[in-house]
């Protein structure tokens, strides 16, 4: 529906991963995002929270073993 | 594969930072990085997927200019608004069978002004793309 920013860990101006949000896809430990110019970021982690009504979503990062 | 990156700002709380990074085929990102042993800003490192991120840059060979991503994002508004004009209609529709005629007539006036809107969105577009 509408495009989102997507935060890592935790919602603040800084911990930004990604604007303008149009698609997001979670396979084997890994959150895939990709914005309306067609980027993708890949990110080691999982999804913990999405909030369809205010465009924001925050993504868990893995922590390197 | 990240080659390289500069911090943008000092270490933060779970060790995390935004940093500005160069991908072997020239490409710059901006994002925040989280590591374990990160207690100082100015220390230089290279990483790759298991720091927990990655680039997959497959689709940034042609970069897109500001202009083209303001005009992307405007287009996307533009449909999204008139997606959301259809929903509020349908809406409408739905007071007026649910017996709220009053209702009905005021969100179709909402309706209205959303297509107004749309329009001016649509002509601003149509002279981007001139």
């Amino acid at each position: 529906m509408c495009l989102s920013t997507v935060y890592q860990d935790k919602m603040d101006s800084s911990s930004i991963l990604m604007k303008n949000v149009m698609r997001i896809e979670c396979h084997g430990g890994q959150v895939i995002l990709t914005d309306l110019m067609e980027r993708k970021l890949t990110i080691d982690g999982e999804l913990e929270q999405a909030n369809l009504v205010d465009g924001f979503v925050i993504v868990k990062t893995a922590v390197p073993a | 594969m990240h080659i390289d990156h500069d911090h943008l700002g000092g270490p933060c709380q779970d060790n995390c930072h935004a940093h500005v990074h160069t991908h072997a085929d020239g490409t710059t990102h901006t994002h925040v990085h989280q590591h374990s042993d990160c207690e100082q800003v100015d220390h230089n490192h290279t990483h790759g997927q298991q720091d927990g991120c990655s680039h997959d840059c497959a689709n940034c060979a042609t970069p897109h200019t500001p202009m083209e991503e303001l005009t992307a994002l405007m287009r996307y508004m533009a449909g999204h608004n008139a997606a959301h004009t259809r929903e509020l209609a349908e809406l409408a529709k739905q007071l007026e069978q649910a017996g709220s005629h009053t209702a009905y007539e005021q969100v179709m006036a909402a309706v209205s002004d959303f297509e107004k809107g749309n329009l001016r969105l649509s002509a601003v577009l149509a002279s981007l793309d001139a």
